[in-house]
C-alpha cells in the first residue's frame, strides 16, 4: 500500500498540478499571506487531493470529505500567519487536516450519543441488492470504523490506509510514542475482532486469507 | 483496555484484514479533477468574500467534560428540551421516482422526476435528467448539491430554517422561500428564478452574496463574465422563455465580448452588477438587494450632490438602485451625470444602452432608438450591443413595420446567431 499522506517538509515538486508555476512552498505561504489569490489557488492545487484523500480514506464520505477539505484550507489560510517555517507547508496542511478530522469525528459522535441524526446516516433506503459487493463491505467496514474513538480511528486510518510509520504519527498529530502505538494497537484489535463478527466481513477475509485462524 | 502492545509487532509489516484495506485504498481518496476544480473555485469565491480567520478556540473541543454533560442533558430529559426549543431533530424525507443512495447521490428512475419531500413541508422537484445529491439533512434543513440540471424547489418557511443549495461552483442560501435554479455544467451557467421570498447567492462574479427577491431571475453566465438580474415580469418579451426553467444554451464567447469585462448583460431593463468593479459603498448594499435603503440615502444625502460628487461606481449603483425600485426619473438622472462627468468610462458608454432601456416605457421607442444607436456608435462592439441591436430591432418592427426590421435582423444573425433574439430575428429576416 502507498503513501499517500506521508508528509514530508521539503518542497515538493508539484506532481498533482503540473501546470503550476514552480514556486516552492515558502514562496507560496508568502504570497497567500499578501493576499495572492493566485498563490491559494496553486495552495489548493498542489495540497487538496492530499487532505481529500486523508479525508475519504478516513470517512468513507466524498460529500463529507469535500467539505472537510474546504474547512482544512479555510483553517490553513487563516493560520498561515504563525506558520514558522513555510516550507513545512505539507506538514502543516497534513496536521491541520488530522485535527479537522478528529473534531469531525469526535462532533459526529456526541451527535449520536445525543441520538441527533448525522448526515453520513441520512440518506434513505437504499436497497443492498442495488450495491455490489465490493460497495456493500466499504458500507461495513466504515460502519465497522465509526464504532472507535475519533482518536483510535484516527490512528488506525492513518497508520493502516495512510501508511504513516509511528514516528511520522507522533509528528502528525503531536502524541507520544506510546500513546500512538496504544492507539494503534487498540483500533487495531477491535477492527479485526468486529470484522470477523460480521459474517460478510469475515467470509471476505478468509476469503482472501487475511484471518488470524487461531 | 489499555494492554500494552507488543513492540515487536507494532513498527512491523502487519496489518490487519490487509486484503479489506487494499480494497479501501483502492476505492476511496482519489480526488476527481472536478472535485479539484469546483472545490477550488468554492474556495477562492470564499476567500474573495471573507477573510479567513481562525476561530476563537481553534477547533472546537469535545472533551470528556462536555460529552459527559451532554449525557447528562440526555439523562435529564435535555433530548425532550432541545427537540422542542432550539436543537431540533433531523428533517425526515422521503422521495418519489427515485431513490436516494448512502452516498446521497439521487438516483432518478427512468424518464422520472424524482420529487424529494421534507418533513417540514419543503420539497424539491428535479427536472428529467438533473442529476443531483443530498449532501447533508440536519434539523434545520438540508443541503442538496445540484451537478447539472434543473430543480424546483419550495422550502417551508420555519424560524431557524438553514437551506444550502449548490448549483456547479455557486452555493444558494435559503430560509423561506419558492424557485427554480438550474446549473448547465457544459455552459457553466447558472439560472435562477424567484417566485416568491428571498435567497443568496454565491459564487464566481457575484462579487460576494448577491440578494434575490421575488420576481427576480438571476443568469450567471461564468464563460462569458456576465451577471444578469431582470425582473421574471420581463422575460418573456424580449427573448423566448426557456423551456425548463434554464435558459437555452449559450454559445462560446464571442470575440467581441470584452473578456477583462467585470460583468455583462444581454439583459434589458435589470442590468449587470456593473458596481462589481467598484467599490463604493452603495456597490455593497446593491450586491444585498437593499435597492430602497440606497434611494433613500441619497435622498437623506440630497440628489444633486450626490449626483454632482459622487463616484463613478456609486453614480452607477444608484442608477442601478433606482431603476430596480422603479424610480425611473431618478435613475435617468443618475445616468446622465454618469455620462456627464465621466464621459470617457465604459459606465458612460453603458448608460446609453441603460438610457434606451428606460425610455422604451419612458419617452418611447423613437427616443430609445436613438439611444441604442449612440450606443452601437460608442461600443460597436460593447457588452450591450447584442441587447441593444436586439431591442432596436424589436422597436423598429414595432414603429415602421417588418420590411424596415429586416435588414437590422439580418445584421443581428450575421453579427449574434446563437444571442437571445436570434429566434425572432430569424422569423423576422425570412429564408
Amino acid at each position: 500500500m502507498g503513501r499517500p499522506g506521508a508528509p514530508s517538509d521539503a518542497a515538493q515538486s508539484d506532481d498533482t498540478a503540473p501546470s503550476d508555476p514552480v514556486y516552492d512552498d515558502a514562496a507560496l505561504v508568502r504570497a497567500c499571506i499578501a493576499g495572492e489569490e493566485w498563490a491559494a489557488a496553486a495552495v489548493w492545487r498542489r495540497y487538496a487531493p492530499m487532505v481529500y484523500g486523508l479525508l475519504d480514506r478516513a470517512l468513507g464520505s466524498a460529500s463529507e470529505s469535500e467539505d472537510l477539505t474546504q474547512e482544512v484550507f479555510w483553517r490553513v489560510f487563516a493560520a498561515f500567519g504563525r506558520l514558522r517555517d513555510p516550507q513545512a507547508l505539507r506538514s502543516f496542511i497534513y496536521s491541520a487536516a488530522i485535527r479537522i478530522l478528529r473534531w469531525h469525528l469526535r462532533s459526529k459522535r456526541v451527535r449520536r450519543i445525543l441520538l441527533l441524526s448525522d448526515s453520513d446516516e441520512m440518506p434513505d433506503g437504499t436497497s443492498a441488492g442495488q450495491d455490489n459487493e465490493g460497495h456493500e463491505l466499504l458500507e461495513r467496514f466504515y460502519r465497522l470504523l465509526d464504532s472507535l474513538g475519533a482518536n483510535d480511528r484516527t490512528a488506525f486510518v492513518l497508520r493502516h490506509l495512510e501508511g504513516l510509520s509511528l514516528a511520522e504519527m507522533t509528528v502528525a498529530t503531536g502524541a507520544s510514542l506510546a500513546t500512538v502505538k496504544r492507539r494503534v494497537y487498540r483500533a487495531s484489535e477491535q477492527v479485526t475482532k468486529l470484522a470477523k463478527a460480521d459474517p460478510d466481513l469475515a467470509l471476505y477475509v478468509l476469503r482472501a486469507g487475511g484471518a488470524d485462524e487461531s | 483496555m489499555n494492554r500494552k502492545p507488543p513492540n515487536d509487532v507494532l513498527d512491523g509489516p502487519e496489518t490487519p484484514l490487509p486484503e479489506l484495506l487494499r480494497l479501501v485504498a483502492a476505492q476511496r481518496g482519489q480526488m476527481t479533477p472536478g472535485q479539484r476544480a469546483v472545490g477550488g473555485r468554492t474556495l477562492l469565491a470564499r476567500l474573495a468574500r471573507e477573510r479567513p480567520r481562525e476561530p476563537r478556540h481553534g477547533v472546537p473541543v469535545f472533551s470528556a467534560v462536555s460529552v459527559a454533560l451532554a449525557a447528562l442533558i440526555l439523562l435529564l430529559g435535555g433530548y425532550f428540551l432541545v427537540t422542542r426549543h432550539g436543537v431540533p431533530v433531523a428533517l425526515s424525507y422521503a422521495i418519489e421516482g427515485g431513490h436516494v443512495e448512502r452516498s446521497g447521490l439521487i438516483e432518478a428512475e427512468p424518464a422520472s422526476e424524482p420529487l424529494l419531500r421534507f418533513s417540514d413541508g419543503s420539497e424539491v422537484h428535479f427536472a428529467i435528467g438533473a442529476k443531483a445529491s443530498l449532501r447533508h439533512v440536519d434539523g434545520r434543513g438540508a443541503r442538496v448539491a445540484l451537478a447539472s440540471g434543473n430543480a424546483h424547489v419550495d422550502v417551508a418557511h420555519r424560524p431557524g430554517a438553514e437551506w444550502l443549495f449548490d448549483a456547479g461552483p455557486f452555493q444558494i442560501t435559503v430560509t423561506g422561500t419558492a424557485f427554480t435554479f438550474g446549473w448547465t455544467a457544459d455552459d457553466e451557467q447558472l439560472d435562477v428564478r424567484m417566485e416568491r421570498g428571498s435567497v443568496r447567492v454565491s459564487g464566481p462574479l457575484t462579487d460576494g452574496e448577491l440578494a434575490l427577491r421575488s420576481g427576480q431571475h438571476l443568469i450567471v453566465r461564468v464563460r462569458r463574465r456576465e451577471t444578469i438580474i431582470r425582473e421574471l415580469e420581463l422575460d418573456g418579451s424580449p427573448e423566448p422563455a426557456p423551456a425548463a426553467g434554464v435558459a437555452a444554451s449559450q454559445p462560446a464567447p464571442s470575440a467581441s465580448i470584452a473578456p477583462e469585462a467585470p460583468a455583462a448583460t444581454e439583459s434589458g431593463l435589470a442590468r449587470p452588477r456593473r458596481a462589481a468593479a467598484g467599490n463604493g459603498e452603495w456597490g455593497a448594499r446593491l450586491a444585498r438587494g437593499d435597492f430602497e435603503g440606497i434611494v433613500q440615502q441619497a435622498e437623506r444625502r440630497g440628489v444633486e450632490s450626490c449626483l454632482a460628487e459622487s463616484s463613478l461606481a456609486d453614480l452607477a449603483a444608484l442608477a442601478d438602485a433606482a431603476r430596480y425600485g422603479r424610480h425611473d426619473d431618478l435613475a435617468r438622472r443618475a445616468l446622465f451625470a454618469e455620462r456627464r462627468r465621466f464621459p470617457v468610462s465604459g459606465p458612460s458608454r453603458d448608460a446609453a444602452f441603460l438610457l434606451g432601456r428606460l425610455e422604451e416605457t419612458g419617452s418611447g421607442p423613437a427616443a430609445a432608438i436613438g439611444w441604442y444607436d449612440r450606443y452601437a456608435m460608442e461600443s460597436p462592439n460593447g457588452t450591450y450591443a447584442s441587447e441593444s441591436l436586439g431591442r432596436k430591432m424589436i422597436l423598429v418592427q414595432e414603429l415602421r413595420g417588418d420590411d424596415e426590421a429586416r435588414g437590422i435582423a439580418r445584421e443581428y444573425l450575421s453579427r449574434f446567431p446563437a444571442g437571445t433574439y436570434a429566434t425572432r430575428a430569424r422569423a423576422l429576416a425570412g429564408p
